[in-house]
């Protein structure tokens, strides 16, 4: 008999219902959210490697300062220097991703007995939990006398009331907005949604080095695709100066040699089917011509170049602090070059100022805000100041994912929150001398509830002899 | 010294005051302070948000970088937050913690160096850049709102030791403003990050903005998931809840104050 027991014992043990309750248990998926927090703060504190270094990861490290040492022997087993590439970091989704499939099936099951596609069961008791409030009242009347009380309560308020048939206690559903219960599993659903996206986006795809080329300059996108883009100008649209609204216009050419036309502006990307062309930002190119006296030219060099030019020098200016140098060596002289960007009200200006060799100190020779020449005792300087758009080439599939379920996320969260379903469920017991004690109990879901807190609170007076 | 800083200035000896007619009110329940407090707090929120709409006309737009616009823009989502629990829920659970908050937001928002430059990166177009902004600051003022609830929970029971007749506010109300202002928190913060997420998706095409502190502001919505499902929980669920939502107000305070200065 006992063996037969035991035997028993072990039958009904569940592997899998035991996975199910552990996922869907509070403490899972806070435990792994407290996880994915761990891992953002690593990658926000320890220096991430550049996608353009990945190819050789332990060039890159051997030139971070952290090189040493047994911290770094961590940084490298656990890959914590390309955190969101990091097998553990994917594991760590994937197994989140799990846990919210746990919790929408039971958000959806709650929903669907909620909404009255089927009727409660004693069992399903389960599915709800203690109020942070109120958990039990007392009313003044018997069991039976509170019963009908209830019945005729309901049928004038909003709450629909239904009896639990297969309850050996009298046990009773209040529910308001049960419909807006759905709002939690679609919440999760998109949610998940955004996790398979966020993983996609990270494992599949491709974006190009960034782009700054001169209009009519071309060059091949993508992966294993032949098609080709063209810049074909840069300039504002009628009407508008500023240049945040200057836009690419580009040339899609595709494989069979047909071509689609395209127009990029900041946040607004030329698309062609998967792929977008962005344009993320513009540099300020200016072209330099250094004349003397009787105008001759002067040579010309610019920073980082070996050889100075007799004619026009080009100088890209690609970080707004940046301030490069050119080098007059005929006259011994330094031009220092200085951008001030636009972005509201006040063009932007080229300064130019002279840094004599061998001494401190900057004099300033004038500011060009397009084109214009410059003069000064020795020389004249021919200033021409143009744009070119910085363009990236990219193909993210699962970036579409990712934003759509943040938003609808985003969006069933408030809905729920300002909308708020109500849902208890009321065990009336016996109590001593005509005294009927009503235990309380709400979906976990609803424990922070407003209306919820209001009902409990009112419950008596609406079912007392007076109302 | 511009108009817009005596104005902040002005708001702050507001909010001193509010802070002493809530006091007040803890130790002798008058209803003179009971109205005081709130009226105070709304002409101190009048008077900021005057002085922030002039600072940011002054500059042409929000801007993102300077302290000026985050700690008024900050210390004004808390006091509207809080205001409107106060008018909606009539909880005025953590009014000791808002009000000592936002004075000092103001103060230091008051002397707090003008950004050098007007902004330099061209992606950052105005509208969106202030509805971004403006959802963050809703969804952090809101979670000071429920870190000052929890810090009232931890406070009140050594309170009541110290003086029983204090009025602190009862632990049910706390316990619902740390509820409700997290799920606030959790609602605006996030609808902040969705929107700053589309956006640089559209403008460079990656998930994460050029802003450092979006990324760390996404670790604080983390952390407030996390203690909105902490009242699930069987025990302790408010404890839990309120633990985390505290850490996760500091961070997000810190995230946006101290990060910018240390890069």
């Amino acid at each position: 008999m006992s063996e037969q027991n035991a035997s028993n014992g072990a039958s009904r043990f569940d592997p899998l219902g035991v996975l199910w309750r552990l996922a869907a248990a509070p403490q899972s998926l806070m435990l792994l959210l407290a996880l994915v927090v761990v891992a953002l703060v690593l990658a926000y504190t320890i220096p991430q490697i550049p996608s353009q270094a990945t190819s050789n990861p332990e060039a890159w490290l051997a030139t971070q300062s952290t090189n040493a040492g047994p911290l770094n022997r961590i940084v490298r087993a656990l890959h914590l220097y390309d955190i969101y590439h990091a097998i553990w970091f994917h594991l760590l989704l994937a197994v989140t991703g799990l846990v919210i499939f746990v919790w929408l099936f039971d958000a959806a099951e709650l929903a669907w007995r909620a909404s009255g596609r089927a009727e409660w069961r004693a069992g399903d008791v389960a599915l709800f939990g203690l109020p942070v409030g109120r958990a039990r009242l007392l009313l003044p009347s018997p069991r039976r006398e509170t019963q009908d009380r209830l019945q005729d309560w309901s049928r004038t308020s909003p709450y629909r009331c239904s009896m639990v048939t297969t309850s050996s206690d009298k046990s009773w559903v209040l529910g308001r907005r049960t419909y807006l219960l759905w709002l939690q599993p679609l919440a999760l659903g998109a949610l998940l949604l955004a996790l398979v996206g966020l993983v996609i986006a990270g494992t599949w795809g491709w974006q190009n080095e960034d782009w700054m080329p001169a209009p009519g300059e071309r060059r091949s996108v993508g992966h294993g695709q032949s098609v080709a883009i063209q810049l074909e100008s840069f300039q504002p649209p009628p009407q508008e100066q500023s240049l945040q609204q200057y836009e690419s216009h580009l040339t899609w050419t595709l494989q069979d040699g047909s071509s689609q036309a395209g127009t990029a502006g900041f946040g607004r990307p030329a698309r062609l089917g998967g792929i977008a062309a962005r344009q993320i930002d513009y540099a300020p190119i200016v072209q330099l011509t250094a004349l003397d006296r009787d105008g001759n030219p002067l040579a010309l060099q610019a920073s980082g170049a070996e050889l100075s030019t007799l004619g026009a020098v080009e100088i890209a200016l690609l970080a707004p602090e940046e301030q490069p140098l050119v080098y007059l060596p005929t006259l011994d002289i330094f031009l220092g070059l200085r951008f001030e960007p636009w972005c509201q009200a006040q063009g932007p200006v080229l300064y130019v100022d002279q840094l004599q060799s061998g001494e401190s100190g900057a004099a300033a020779i004038g500011s060009v805000q397009e084109r214009g020449t410059l003069d000064t005792d020795d020389f004249r300087l021919e200033v021409n100041l143009t744009y070119r758009p910085v363009l990236r080439v990219d193909s993210r599939p699962g970036m579409a994912l990712v934003v759509g379920g943040l938003l609808v996320a985003i969006v069933a969260l408030t809905v729920g929150w300002l909308a708020e379903p109500q849902l208890v469920w009321l065990i009336l017991e016996p109590g001593k001398e005509e005294v009927t004690s009503i235990r309380l109990l709400v979906p976990p879901v609803l424990r922070t509830n407003r209306g919820l807190s209001a009902l409990i609170s009112r419950l008596p007076r609406e079912l007392s002899h007076d109302s | 010294m511009i108009l817009e800083f005596w104005m902040a200035l002005g708001s702050g000896i507001l909010l001193a005051g509010a802070l002493v007619a809530e006091l007040l009110y803890l130790w002798r329940r008058r209803a003179v302070w009971q109205v005081l407090a709130p009226v105070t707090e709304i002409a101190a929120g009048i008077v900021l948000a005057i002085a922030l709409a002039l600072s940011i006309a002054r500059h042409g737009a929000w801007q993102p970088d300077s302290l000026q616009h985050i700690c008024w823009g900050l210390a004004l989502a808390a006091l509207v937050v809080h205001l409107a629990f106060t008018w909606l829920l009539r909880v005025r659970a953590a009014t000791l913690a808002v009000d000592p908050l936002a004075l000092a937001l103001a103060l230091v928002g008051a002397f707090a160096p003008l950004p050098a430059s007007a902004p330099v990166d061209c992606t950052q177009t105005g509208a969106i850049t202030t509805l971004t902004w403006g959802l963050l600051l809703l969804g952090i003022g809101a979670s000071a709102l429920a870190g000052g609830s929890a810090v009232m929970l931890a406070v009140r029971s050594v309170l009541d030791r110290f003086d029983p007749a204090l009025q602190v506010p009862e632990r049910q109300s706390l316990k619902l403003s740390l509820a409700q202002a997290t799920t606030l928190a959790l609602v605006g913060l996030g609808a902040g990050l969705t929107l700053a997420v589309w956006w640089a998706w559209r403008a460079t095409g990656s998930l994460l903005a050029s802003d450092a502190r979006q990324g760390w502001l996404a670790i604080v919505w983390l952390l407030i998931a996390m203690s909105s499902l902490a009242w699930r929980l069987e025990k302790q669920a408010s404890d839990w809840a309120a633990g985390l939502v505290l850490l996760a107000s500091v961070t997000g305070l810190v995230s946006l104050l101290w990060l910018p200065w240390v890069g």
